[in-house]
């Protein structure tokens, strides 16, 4: 008894006023799940129409105080069936409750992960997407990131973009800037993943939840910007038996089909050829100093007039070539279906103290392209300990990558599109490449080496060899000071090593072609070799780690039954570094390892010009060094269940050079509140279960390295300094100590349901998010000594909503469920600080690779805008604009003179509403699943046929052979006439006016799952728990699309393959 | 465990354990401080092994070597402008909308916002420059080598600064004339790229020049190490260059003497090997100071031909007939092929047969007329096939000859350009140029427009000083 005087003193010191009786009595008790008898903790225990109350722990037990007499407890659960229960204080026997998951509510709890802590997601304020095991594990791939497609909300992957390069494509709720990292931060069992994300094995995954607004990424600060992807690999619970579970799938693909991309008739472009040989355009080239190559036409042309060749013959040998089409030897001996195979096994279990999981993966990707072979190998096994009374926590994560690359695919650019890569009988040709035939040959009758190029022996001859391996160790331990208190400090350590080597052996054309260039003959018999004859090898090993310590208290305290508060707070330290050494070998022998000496300082002559240079110095080291030292807190307080109220906030600093802000702590913050309108009692209407309302308003960073206060340099060794010698250094962009931080406001709006007891459930979130400062470059005054600089240009607006609805349609035996989600993103520049010049604006999304999009005010940063397009002429084809009101073909003035105003603005550059709705139809162990999605309102500029490729000797698209040719054709095509010379400024109207805008919007049939499953029976002698077989088809293809006259608006130039799978999933 | 665990609430007896966890705080408290007061040092080290902030003399040094960064550079329209280059038309397609406009001297330099290359190619080694004398201005060297270092490095670097200012006057200035100040160019002489510097009249930008040079001719060694580097014979090469064009014969003179003082040796043609398709290997004897022009759409063409009335002036026994020239495909057509810079790249540096022409013209013009001739004499010995007769000349048809030597020797560095704006004032001298270009008569009479290229596009847009 003496214990309840303290007691009433601390509610006292808290607020509360409390009458006791004075005879009272300690209820203890247990709640139990009544599946499998575990725990539950977390349990709303309440005095039935009072406040008065508790929450059970870790072991599913709570303690009450309540007066002698009879009460009416109620317990109560997210996810379970609510249970009353009278109890008599003092009592005979401690109570077990169980309790009944509910299956026609919320059949689970999400819990999403901010990689700070874990929330239920109806308690959350911020913008959580979460996509769970099931939804993970219903594509079939081996990178995590693809599994995201068409799943999430908020989050496209974008396609056919000039300015992005491999790895960065995907956006989350739109674009918020040009030159910073354009990447979702991937965060991986809570800290910071520094490994390529394609290593992650989606088997090992259990959920993944993307963080769209600022009160759920705030946390992380300035990486925060492209939004944050938090991966969480799976782990097994304590308590629970040995679990085996195996999934293997065998995936195969449809073979790149190089005929994909339109392309002129082959008989055109040899008649293009003859035309430009006629003209005297390959008169340079045929004899150049450096005896470049001409293509084997007009090589064959210059025989026929040096008389090599009769007339007959060359007439003979024109007819072959335009009856010949490099593609279909590329087709035949080049690409083939890709094959992938993924092998996952796990084993789970624990007891009471301690749980284990070990999981080994493999998998092996064929790739479409000869000679390109993949594999992976994967080796986790992850820990956990419960020791001293439950108070302290351990986990230990080891986690193993091994990769294996070899691509042994010859270089296929240089061919020619009639070139032919096997002779009748099927003996590989050689291809004219680097320089013509008539040097080539001269040069081996001196001595040289053969100096062909026969691209299908050259199929592994000079193989990419990649090996890396990569290990993460990820050691947690929190420590409960006193319930509802933990300390919890975990540290990551995460290295990868690997080594990339390219052989170019002795007989590989890498090999020839320079141990030829190096040759000299100062006498008949005897050349002599700058390099020397053998192979040549180039070798990179890299190795990077990181340390990543972050230590962090969490407070987590209810006080009876009305306020409810979860803080954290704590700091991080992070050391990423990394080092490379590149290393080459000259007269490399594959099968000894033996390589030679060479003189890299004498200038030696080359073979083709006789001008002197320095053998090529192939050795440098690099290395990079990142820190960040980052403070962070995040609190969240709840007001009788109904009032979400949270704020978080991080601050960081890093070694990056130079912006000052990158000194200073840049504090991003934000803060939400969440209104369950559900808990409301005056909301009676039986048919919500849930309803919440909620908003947030916060700050996103995100860093540009290449941004300075100081003049930085980077210096380059003397092999790059060959008239020099020396070592020198580049000067990067100009100090501006004004520059800024990028920063994305985001204000988000949301409301999230549940109704008919769990039949409909939903979201809806609208949102703003203002990008401040972005970086770009801007034209300078080339006398300062830089003709751009970077600096915070421009600020965007963006606004949208995602939706997302789902329907227990039909439940029963059959059953149908539904998901739809909608998502809009309108984006418009809001401020810029240059007048755009229009031949900028129009020229993004010409096609030109490397090109930034000039901001327009009151436009979205990545749009359309074309010059008017008013038709062809009618006396030659060429294409009008408009200068002065009139049509006019004065090319140069409609570019100059053209104002912004008279530019036609035809729309987004990317879809501006896109969505998925998948449908899952469920039968006794049947289930079928079909994703359909679409992309709308967006626009692009269709690729056609450019005339100043064509005119300087390469070939061009298949418009070719709709262009006009006669007058009248002005009726029926758009597609101008052949200039039938070099006309850059004609070509530049061509690639900027309006003539080929088209719309994007599109609807495909994505993807197709078909599984079985095979469930145990209680006394069937079926030797598995569960059996899945599974089949799954990708990427099916466009059902409907707005633009006709290209195959597909989102893969105009590479194909997007279709991929069919099968696999099993066996539970032992 | 269920995830959000800790979030438990404690039962109320644990508020008072408060005080027991006091020690937990400190460690907290103590691991926080330690992690802060280590940050000033962890991140001080810089995130690239190769990435630098100038500061060291060893890379002042690498910023004045970035060759590859234009530091040796010379203009590229002087080339397409004079009367040196013949192009066929089959070279036309391959020139940049500058190049085709300088070559047929008429029609819009620049595309909107054109940054213009020699402009900018020609300030981008300034800039680089500046960062050094800026840089150098805080330099406290701590012993008598680094002193002397740090002077040499900025006396090169005032060399360059004078090197390109004076570069970018030949051809975005009108042409020098003597008792006018006409505006010359932007002169820049801080890093400081918020700076917008207005156009100074030529009589500035000269003066500045100059004060360079003598800064410079302090502080050099009389040869560099390198040829890519100035030295003093460099900085008197550059003057005897300058006082050449601004026609201050009688210093163009002195300049020489010191030059050729230092080193006069020329190569002999008689005695020359072919070195592969040329015949001078890189940093031939001759060369004083290196530089090359940029690589330009015809550089490596075959129909970019020497023009037919330039070659048409050596004679047979000229050996420079046969080793700077090579008979194209074209019958009756020759590609220049040796050049200074023992590659493809046309030349634009200093060299020695450059100031003994500069000092013999000056002599000449002075009334030295012996010296002028033994100057002429000395070089043509040099070129011409053994067995040589020196010349005897005098008066009008000595200078005459020293200006068509001039012609010949000097061939695609670019001084032909700036000679034609000079010797164009003169009546007695000046040339109308013709070519045909794409079957159409282009005409550039002296003194004519095309003699000054306009100040790109972009620079007029952005430059708040020039507007």
């Amino acid at each position: 008894m003496k214990k309840s005087i303290p007691i009433l003193l601390a509610f006292l010191v808290s607020g509360w006023a409390w009458a006791q009786e004075p005879t009272s009595g300690l209820l203890k008790g247990t709640v139990l799940n009544q599946t499998d008898s575990l725990p539950l903790p977390g349990v709303n225990v309440l005095l039935k129409g009072t406040v008065t109350g508790t929450v059970t722990d870790p072991n599913g037990q709570f303690e009450l105080r309540l007066p002698f007499g009879e009460h009416l407890l109620s317990f109560s659960f997210i996810g379970y069936l609510s249970k009353e229960l009278t109890v008599t204080v003092p009592v005979s026997q401690n109570p077990v409750v169980m309790m009944v998951e509910d299956a026609q509510t919320l059949s689970e709890v999400t819990v999403v992960s901010t990689g700070f802590q874990e929330l239920p997601l109806e308690r959350t304020t911020g913008s959580f997407a979460q996509v769970d095991r099931t939804l993970i594990n219903r594509k079939v791939s081996t990178n995590i990131l693809d599994r995201l497609e068409d799943v999430t909300p908020g989050l496209i992957f974008n396609r056919d973009r000039a300015d992005l390069t491999g790895g960065e494509s995907i956006s989350i709720r739109g674009n918020s800037t040009l030159l910073a990292n354009k990447n979702p931060l991937v965060v991986v069992d809570n800290m910071i993943y520094d490994g390529p994300v394609e290593s992650i094995n989606p088997n090992d995954v259990e959920s993944i939840t993307v963080l769209r607004d600022a009160a759920a990424a705030s946390i992380w600060g300035a990486r925060a910007g492209n939004g944050v992807i938090v991966i969480t690999t799976k782990k097994s619970a304590f308590s629970s038996p040995l679990r085996v579970s195996f999934n293997s799938n065998f995936t195969i693909g449809q073979t790149f089909d190089p005929f994909y991309q339109p392309q002129m008739d082959i008989a055109s472009f040899v008649d293009v050829e003859q035309r430009l040989y006629d003209q005297g355009f390959y008169e340079y080239r045929y004899e150049s100093y450096d005896n470049q190559d001409v293509s084997p036409v007009v090589e064959a042309l210059y025989a026929g007039k040096a008389g090599t060749l009769t007339p007959d013959e060359l007439e003979a040998r024109l007819q072959d070539f335009k009856a010949t089409d490099v593609r279909q030897d590329l087709s035949r001996y080049f690409y083939r279906p890709s094959i992938s195979q993924q092998y996952a096994l796990s084993l789970s279990g624990g007891t009471q103290a301690y749980s284990y999981l070990v999981s080994l993966g493999y998998d092996d990707t064929r790739k479409t392209q000869v000679g390109q072979d993949q594999d992976r190998l994967t080796f986790n096994t992850r820990q956990q300990w419960s020791i001293w009374k439950n108070k302290v926590h351990l986990e230990l994560g080891t986690y193993l990558i091994s990769n294996n690359e070899k691509n042994g695919s010859p270089d296929l650019t240089s061919l020619h599109p009639y070139d032919a890569l096997v002779d009748p009988l099927g003996n590989p040709l050689s291809v004219i490449r680097d320089y013509n035939p008539r040097f080539k040959s001269q040069a081996e009758a001196k001595g040289a080496l053969n100096w062909n190029y026969y691209p299908i022996k050259e199929i592994g001859l000079a193989p990419r060899i990649g090996k890396d391996m990569e290990a993460r160790i990820n050691l947690r331990a929190a420590y409960t000071i006193v319930q509802g208190l933990k300390l919890e400090s975990t540290y990551q350590y995460w290295q990868r090593s690997g080594i990339q080597k390219q052989i170019n052996g002795l007989d590989s054309y890498y090999a020839r072609n320079l141990v030829n260039l190096y040759t000299s003959f100062p006498t008949e018999a005897a050349p002599e070799y700058g390099i020397p004859v053998g192979g040549i090898m180039d070798q990179t090993n890299y190795r990077g780690f990181s340390h990543t310590w972050r230590t962090q208290l969490n407070f987590g305290s209810r006080i009876g039954e009305v306020h409810e508060i979860n803080a954290l707070a704590g700091t991080e330290i992070r050391d990423v570094q990394s080092a490379s050494d590149q290393n080459r070998f000259y007269g490399f022998d594959p099968e000894t390892g033996i390589s030679q000496a060479v003189d890299y300082k004498s200038y030696f002559p080359q073979l083709n010009t006789g001008w002197g240079y320095q053998v090529p110095f192939g050795q440098s080291t690099s290395g990079s060094i990142n820190r960040y030292t980052s403070l962070f807190g995040n609190v969240g307080y709840t007001y009788r269940d109904k009032i979400l109220l949270t704020a978080s906030a991080r601050s960081d600093a890093s070694n990056l050079y130079g912006v000052s802000t990158n000194k200073r702590r840049v504090p991003l913050w934000s803060a939400g509140i969440g209104w369950i309108i559900s808990e409301e009692q005056w909301l009676t209407a039986t048919w919500v279960d849930f309803l919440k309302l909620k908003t947030s308003y916060g700050y996103n960073g995100n860093t540009n390295p290449a941004a300075t206060a100081y003049t930085t340099g980077t210096l380059f060794g003397s092999n790059t300094n060959p008239w020099v010698g020396q070592p020198w250094m580049s000067l990067l962009n100009p100090p501006n100590p004004q520059l800024r931080w990028e920063k994305i406001k985001i204000i988000n709006l949301g409301m999230e349901w549940e109704l008919v007891r769990g039949r409909l459930s939903g979201s809806l979130e609208a949102y703003r998010k203002e990008g401040k400062d972005l970086y770009g470059i801007q034209p300078y005054f080339p006398s300062s000594g830089n003709h751009t600089v970077t600096r915070n240009y421009a600020s965007t607006r963006t606004h949208g909503f995602d939706l997302q609805l789902t329907g227990k349609i039909i439940q029963g035996e059959f059953n149908w469920n539904t998901t739809w989600f909608h998502s809009m993103v309108r984006e418009k520049v809001v401020d810029y600080a240059n007048v755009p010049n229009p031949q900028n604006v129009a020229s993004y999304s010409s096609g030109r690779a490397g090109l930034l999009p000039e901001p327009m005010e009151g436009a979205p940063l990545y749009s359309i805008f074309s010059y008017p397009f008013v038709g062809l002429d009618p006396d030659d084809g060429s294409p009008l604009g408009i200068l002065d009101g009139e049509a006019s073909m004065d090319y140069a003035a409609i570019l100059n003179q053209t104002t912004l105003e008279d530019l036609e603005f035809n729309g987004s550059a990317i879809p501006t509403s896109f969505g998925a709705w998948r449908n899952q139809f469920i039968w006794k162990g049947w289930e079928l699943s079909l994703n359909l999605t679409y992309r709308l309102g967006y626009y692009f500029r269709r690729e056609t046929v450019n005339y100043s490729v064509l005119n300087r000797g390469g070939i061009s698209h298949a418009d070719y052979e709709n262009r006009w040719q006669k007058p009248g054709d002005e009726l029926s095509t758009k597609i101008p006439s052949d200039p039938l010379m070099v006309n850059d400024t004609r070509t530049t109207f061509e690639l900027v006016n309006s003539s080929q805008v088209r719309k994007g919007d599109h609807i495909r049939l994505q993807d197709i799952q078909l599984a079985y499953t095979f469930q145990k029976q209680a006394d069937s002698r079926f030797p598995f728990s569960s059996l899945r077989i599974y089949g799954y088809a990708n990427n099916l293809g466009v059902l409907w699309k707005s633009t006709k006259d290209v195959v597909d608006p989102d893969f105009r130039v590479v194909q997007s393959l279709n991929t069919y799978s099968i696999g099993l999933n066996i539970q032992f | 465990m269920p995830p959000g665990s800790w979030l438990l609430p404690p039962s109320p007896k644990d508020y008072l354990k408060r005080k027991t966890m006091k020690k937990e705080y400190k460690i907290m408290a103590m691991l926080m401080l330690t992690l802060c007061s280590a940050c000033g040092d962890f991140l001080d080290v810089k995130p690239e092994l190769s990435l630098v902030i100038p500061e060291k003399l060893n890379e002042y040094q690498a910023i004045l070597d970035a060759e590859p960064r234009q530091m040796n550079y010379a203009p590229k329209i002087p080339l397409f402008g004079a009367d040196e280059m013949e192009l066929g038309e089959g070279a036309i397609p391959w020139m940049t909308q500058e190049e085709l406009t300088a070559y047929r001297w008429e029609g819009d330099y620049y595309a909107v916002n054109d940054y213009g290359v020699d402009w900018t190619y020609g300030y981008q080694p300034i800039y680089y420059v500046n960062v050094v004398i800026d840089g150098l201005r805080d330099f406290n060297p701590e012993n008598e080598a680094d002193r002397n270092l740090a002077t040499r490095l900025e006396a090169s670097a005032k060399f360059h600064r004078a090197w390109s200012h004076f570069q970018l006057l030949q051809v975005y200035a009108p042409p020098f004339t003597l008792g006018t100040d006409q505006p010359g160019i932007p002169i820049r002489e801080s890093a400081d790229i918020n700076l917008a510097t207005p156009i100074s009249t030529q009589a500035e930008v000269y003066a500045f020049i100059l004060a360079d040079l003598e800064e410079a001719f302090e502080g050099l060694p009389d040869f560099a190490d390198k040829k890519t580097r100035p030295s003093k014979w460099a900085v008197d090469a550059l003057r005897s260059r300058i006082y050449i064009q601004t026609q201050d014969y009688e210093k163009a003179a002195e300049a020489g003497d010191r030059v050729l003082a230092l080193n006069k040796n020329l190569m002999d043609f008689n005695t020359l090997s072919p070195q592969g398709a040329y015949y001078f290997p890189r940093f031939n004897s001759e060369v004083i100071f290196h530089a090359n022009q940029p690589s330009t759409g015809v550089t490596f063409d075959r129909q970019q031909w020497v023009d037919p009335d330039l070659y048409s002036l050596y004679d047979t026994a000229d050996l420079r007939k046969t080793i700077l020239f090579q008979e194209s495909r074209v019958l009756g057509k020759y590609n220049f092929v040796s050049r200074y810079s023992g590659d493809y790249f046309d030349w634009g540096g200093l060299a020695v047969d450059e100031v003994i022409l500069d000092r013999a013209e000056a002599n000449a013009r002075l009334g030295k007329e012996e010296k002028a001739l033994e100057d002429l004499n000395y070089l043509l010995n040099h070129r011409y096939s053994n067995g040589f007769t020196s010349l005897i000349l005098e008066g009008d048809q000595l200078l005459r000859r020293i200006l068509e030597e001039r012609r010949k020797e000097l061939v695609f560095r670019g001084i032909r350009w700036m000679d034609l704006r000079r010797l164009n004032q003169d009546p007695e001298f000046a040339v109308t140029l013709k070519r045909t270009v794409m079957g159409e008569e282009k005409t550039l009479l002296p003194g004519g427009a095309a003699y000054t290229v306009p100040i790109p596009e972009r620079e007029l847009e952005n430059n708040p000083a020039l507007k």
